[in-house]
């Protein structure tokens, strides 16, 4: 059996997604991203392969692919391509109906466009600043003093979002604990940040004009308070992916893998 | 300070044609001390530091030789007609400078030659000069902000007039401009009306100059400009020289068709700044035997290029359409894209214009045409008007010269186009055309430095264009 993987090293996090010829997903791992881009890829991928019933090891891969920011990085890889792309492959691969793309990652976020064929038409990134992204509800969840689960469901709690004004997360956090030493409902204030990041996803989509089906990729997929938020301010509804949102960078990379084993570009 | 540049290129990847460029640049000096006598010579090269020679920048030096020799032949040529135009406006300045005009950009120089003037393209410094030297521009700009000129607005007409307050053009006897391109642009012939309390005449392009009213009252703004020139030169427009320099320009134009039609073919005969470069002849110089030269001369070296080298790059992989001027501070962007991607740029904003031939069988049908061919100007029926002004151009010329993508140099002093850029973005979408929007600043190279630029098109090509990295 041929197999076929690709690695998504992240800011945050480290994916990989390994996949037989048919296309199935044979096995994933997501673990913390190391120091070294290297180690998080090699680490993440060995524990995928340790998941499958036959004893595969990294070099019995017909083809591997980088991705992420640590993707050159990856002297075992074949090649590496752009995780623009790889969310894009990745997502149309799940559903074929997807045209737009939303991926918020641990320190940035981007917005595609995605041509018939699921590959890239246009794309809008954010990549200066960590408002609206991984590392931005990391330090919120500190304020709140809980993890990123627990945030999104007490966000969900909320019939009365408080308006966050500071765009700048370095000042936003300090807004929200001004608000938690005032005594303002939680559940408000955590629903108020929710709609703010909403806001400036919101403006970063609509910059790549909005073609349904909508999806979010990346670990901020996970979050049900913001996607609520989008959705709710977007008025449509976003596509759900049948596979973990933030695995879809390293399922794109490894569906590359295999198109460009076959010789397809 | 282009000739050392223009020289340099030669020196480097034209050996055989030295000596034959060599003398065209030292005959138009040597023109210019002969006709002006060696002291006026000597007292511009006193009083113009932009007369000073720049060192060939490395990353040039390092990609050009990707380019055919037919293709550096013709970037050669329009650098060499840039010089001439400089030395050439200097000499006859020394000779007649009761005669000098200043006109604008948006403003071409027919009737001002028909008329015996002596017009002097007050934009052509501030264009040339952060192609060379960006350190020379961006202290003209700092000039112009500490005069208080707006930061917030186009960089070219703040270098512009960190020239002006630098005294480092000659002092025009009087000025013609216009309400276009923009408003940064209008307000810098204010700052010059009042550096030099001279006339200043402002042609007014109407909103909407596409329907016979537009026109009319458009023509009747260029006879009211007339007028004025007639009064304050004491000259008549003589007719007849009007009507030789509208010849002039209708084979000069006759000679541009052609290579655009070379153009349309894969792979191109040349492309980047050097169409940019070679079409600015119409601004300078419309209607002069030296525009007419340089065209046919571009064209003939482009129909070699297609023969004897197999088009301007060695594998070309993308033909390019780019909106809005080019990066002034960055012309090796093209050639990097030439190099690192098979990219050329087959069209651009600048250089295409919508012009006619000009029927000269009348004073009325030349003044006509001539109004018709400044309302559709390279910039000033973009900036005016309509939206489709912007849009009907470009996916024309997107559709016409076989690209396969368009880049928006989206600059950041520019709000005029910056506001178009939503909507172009919805339009290339429900087209399927790839697009790239790179943020840039026309002249100035802080805000947006040489490799945040190619990082943004680096993206685009890998994301969009399916280029490897």
């Amino acid at each position: 059996m041929k197999l076929f993987a690709g690695c998504d090293v992240g800011s945050t996090t480290g994916k990989a997604v390994v996949i037989n010829e048919a296309g199935d997903i044979m096995a994933h791992y997501i673990l913390p991203s190391a120091i070294d881009p290297e180690v998080t890829a090699i680490e993440s991928l060995s524990r995928a392969l340790a998941q499958m019933a036959s004893d595969y090891e990294i070099a019995d891969m017909a083809r591997v692919i980088g991705t992420g920011y640590g993707r050159i990085e990856l002297s075992f890889a074949h090649e590496n391509v752009s995780e623009i792309t790889c969310h894009a492959v990745g997502a149309h691969f799940l559903d074929n109906g997807i045209r737009t793309v939303i991926d918020i990652g641990g320190q940035d976020c981007k917005a595609m466009a995605l041509r018939d064929d699921g590959y890239v038409l246009d794309f809008v990134m954010n990549d200066k600043c960590a408002a609206g992204t991984g590392r931005f509800f990391e330090g919120i969840g500190r304020a709140f003093n809980m993890d990123l689960e627990s945030f999104s469901r007490l966000s969900l709690e909320s019939k009365n979002p408080i308006a966050i004004s500071s765009q700048c997360s370095v000042f936003a956090e300090s807004e929200v604990v001004s608000l938690i030493s005032q005594r303002k409902p939680p559940m408000d204030i955590a629903a108020g940040v929710q709609k703010a990041v909403a806001k400036r996803t919101m403006s970063l989509v609509r910059r790549v004009g909005i073609v349904e089906k909508l999806t979010i990729t990346g670990g901020c997929a996970k979050n049900a308070g913001l996607l609520k938020m989008l959705e709710e301010g977007l008025g449509i509804e976003m596509a759900r992916l049948s596979l973990d949102a933030q695995l879809v960078g390293a399922l794109g990379a490894a569906v590359l893998a295999m198109r460009h084993e076959r010789g397809q570009e | 300070m282009i000739m050392a540049l223009f020289l340099d290129s030669i020196t480097d990847s034209m050996p055989v044609t030295v000596g034959k460029f060599f003398g065209i640049a030292a005959f138009d000096i040597a023109r210019l001390i002969f006709s002006a006598g060696p002291r006026a010579f000597l007292d511009y090269r006193k009083r113009y530091e932009w007369l000073e020679i720049p060192s060939m920048p490395p990353e040039l030096r390092e990609l050009l030789p990707n380019r055919s020799p037919g293709y550096t032949a013709a970037t050669a040529v329009s650098l060499n007609y840039l010089v001439y135009y400089a030395l050439e406006a200097l000499r006859r300045i020394a000779i007649e400078p009761e005669k000098l005009l200043w006109h604008e950009d948006i403003v071409p120089p027919e009737i001002f030659h028909a008329m015996g003037l002596v017009p002097f393209l007050v934009e052509a410094l501030p264009i040339v000069i952060p192609n060379v030297n960006n350190v020379m521009a961006e202290r003209y700009i700092d000039v112009a902000e500490n005069s208080g000129y707006p930061a917030d607005i186009c960089s070219l007409p703040k270098t512009l007039m960190g020239m002006v307050e630098s005294n480092q053009l000659p002092p025009p006897k009087a000025v013609v401009t216009s309400n276009s391109p923009c408003d940064g642009g209008m307000a810098s012939y204010l700052m010059i009306e009042k550096k030099y309390n001279v006339p200043v005449f402002r042609l007014d392009l109407p909103y909407n100059f596409n329907d016979q009213r537009g026109l009319d009252y458009y023509i009747g703004e260029v006879r009211r400009m007339i007028a004025f020139l007639e009064d304050l030169y004491s000259v008549e427009l003589d007719y007849d020289r009007l009507r030789e320099v509208c010849e002039e320009r209708n084979r000069c134009f006759s000679y541009t068709l052609d290579i655009w039609d070379l153009m349309r073919d894969s792979p191109a005969p040349l492309g980047g700044e050097t169409l940019v470069y070679s079409h600015l002849c119409y601004q300078l110089g419309g209607g002069t035997h030296a525009a007419t030269k340089l065209m046919k001369q571009i064209l003939r070296i482009a129909r070699r290029s297609v023969e004897r080298d197999g088009g301007g790059i060695p594998n070309e992989r993308h033909r390019l359409i780019l909106w809005n001027p080019p990066p002034l501070v960055y012309p090796e962007l093209f050639l990097w894209m030439e190099k690192e991607y098979g990219a050329i740029t087959v069209m651009d904003m600048i250089t295409f214009r919508h012009q006619y031939f000009i029927d000269t069988k009348s004073p009325e049908t030349m003044l006509r045409d001539l109004a018709v061919i400044m309302a559709h100007g390279p910039m000033a029926q973009h900036t005016r008007g309509p939206y489709e002004n912007f849009f009907d151009d470009l996916f024309f010329m997107y559709e016409s010269f076989n690209a396969d993508m368009i880049m928006m140099a989206a600059h950041l002093g520019c709000k005029n186009t910056r506001a178009l850029l939503g909507m172009f973005r919805e339009i290339c979408r429900k087209r399927s055309i790839p697009l790239l929007i790179f943020d840039y600043d026309l002249s100035d190279r802080r805000p947006m430095p040489p490799e945040g630029i190619k990082k943004q098109v680096a993206n685009f090509m890998e994301n969009v264009m399916g280029e490897k990295k």
